[in-house]
């Protein structure tokens, strides 16, 4: 099924605070239900539902292999300190059944609805105005700055600058101190924006609102 | 999981790890190098981002109450602030998009082998403060278990704890401490970001551990969980250390207002 499916499309155009509270649910239920029967069934649910609307299947192993390596993990831990004890299988399938449910659903989540929009539901739920302007200002410039900072490295690597351990550290401390610096700058720029633009209040409006 | 549960293959694999534990005569505890075998593994190291549904509900739920308050404590005084200076909300949604940005720089890390990413916390602490770093790390987190599926949402709690509170207030600590003894300026930020990430390492193994020691003694899975984490953390720190002093000297000499930022009176903020 191509990743531009109607039900792919259907989903993606619901509420935000419908998703983000559908899949808040599921969490919790994961987390607070019978282990690991709960956390398999939602996990099997959100791998199905991933698949219905036209998740890639390698896209879905990459999320499950979080889960196998946790579980692996815990049973490491649980079996050579203890090699006479029996079952120690048991926390690492409560643990990775968990984290694969985590995984799923928060992937399923995540793929579906886009960053923006989950903050305007987080502002629907009467998430302090501040706090509201500065995630909304924060992911439109997270992208930005990311792109900035990947050209900085990549002039830095061809004037040599990772070339020997030594230049790489100075290296990697001018291009943290240039992110910032520029992210410095950027946060100028947009105060002088806002302000052009008349605003003095809240940049993401309360619900019901329309700016 | 046919490969976990098979007795008579794990029976094997379990004689021969305790053999070769014990003919390298080595001191350590034999779940140490098995667990620290299994971190070293090619696979993405996120040691300071717990994963979705790692923690059980009490667990989970326990943590991101009791950050609460100082969430709000941390937006309290970004509604004073921006009531003095409209730049002030810009710059901390840069500053928690720079984080973001830091905290996804793969890092090499020696002896290992593999890639690890810094955190980014000490800095910001250094720059604004350990109550708005708070604020800023829960921002940063967001975007990443956003953008990147790094960390959850349940796992917020732990993960603010771990990076923002512990590493937050250790970095800062140690950076003022260090400038009140007329430490160098690159001395004292080397400090704060080795010794903010260290500790949040700490942090992430003290939850970890609380969270998954089951039948075992507590004190027992987190020595266990530490000297794991060991290979990779303690050149991981080393190298945030180095990241945060050349970030701290580059920003001194390019925009030195930068660092008394979260000090300046509103009428000086440019």
């Amino acid at each position: 099924m191509s990743r531009t499916s109607p039900l792919r499309e259907w989903v993606s155009g619901l509420d935000a605070r419908i998703k983000l509270g559908s899949a808040l649910l599921a969490l919790l239920v994961t987390l607070a239900g019978p282990a690991p029967h709960t956390a398999s069934g939602i996990a099997a649910l959100a791998l199905l539902a991933s698949l219905a609307v036209g998740e890639p299947v390698r896209v879905l192993m990459r999320r499950l292999g979080l889960a196998l390596f946790s579980g692996l993990a815990v049973w490491a831990l649980h079996w050579v300190s203890q090699p006479e004890a029996t079952g120690t299988w048991a926390p690492a399938l409560v643990l990775g059944t968990r984290v694969a449910a985590g995984a799923a659903v928060f992937g399923l989540l995540t793929s579906l609805t886009p960053p923006w929009a989950l903050v305007g539901a987080l502002r629907a739920w009467r998430v302090p105005a501040a706090l509201a302007d500065v995630l909304a200002l924060a992911v439109r410039y997270a992208t930005v700055l990311e792109r900035s900072a990947h050209s900085a490295r990549e002039a830095q690597v061809l004037r040599l600058g990772y070339r020997d351990v030594r230049r790489s550290l100075r290296s990697l401390g001018a291009l943290g101190g240039l992110t910032l610096v520029r992210a410095f700058d950027q946060a100028h720029a947009t105060a002088e924006a806002m302000a052009a633009r008349g605003c003095r209040g809240t940049i993401v409006p309360p619900p019901g609102e329309h700016p | 999981m046919p490969g976990i549960s098979g007795r008579g293959c794990g029976a094997a694999l379990r004689h021969r790890l305790q053999a070769l534990v014990q003919t390298a005569s080595v001191s350590l505890r034999q779940e140490t190098w098995l667990l620290a075998a299994l971190l070293l593994l090619p696979y993405p190291a996120h040691a300071m981002h717990l994963a979705e549904g790692l923690l059980p509900f009490g667990w989970a739920a326990g943590w991101t109450v009791s950050v609460l308050p100082l969430l709000a404590l941390g937006v309290m005084r970004l509604r004073e602030r921006v009531a003095q200076s409209p730049l002030y909300s810009p710059f901390v949604a840069m500053l928690a998009a720079a984080v973001f940005v830091i905290s996804c720089m793969p890092v090499p890390v020696p002896i290992t082998g593999t890639c690890s990413h810094p955190c980014g916390t000490g800095l910001a602490a250094v720059l604004i403060g350990p109550v708005m770093t708070v604020l800023v790390t829960f921002v940063a987190l967001l975007l990443q278990a956003l953008f990147l599926a790094h960390g959850g949402l349940t796992t917020l709690g732990a993960d603010i704890w771990s990076m923002g509170v512990v590493g937050g207030f250790v970095g800062y600590g140690v950076f003022h401490g260090l400038r009140a003894v007329r430490a160098p300026l690159g001395v004292g930020a080397f400090a704060a970001g080795m010794l903010s990430d260290w500790a949040t390492y700490a942090m992430t193994a003290f939850e970890l551990a609380s969270a998954l020691h089951g039948s075992q003694p507590l004190g027992g899975t987190l020595g266990t969980l530490l000297l794991a984490f060991l290979p990779t953390q303690l050149p991981l720190g080393i190298l945030e250390g180095a990241l945060t002093a050349g970030a701290v000297v580059f920003i001194s000499r390019r925009r030195p207002a930068l660092l008394n930022f979260h000090a300046l009176p509103a009428a000086s903020t440019p």
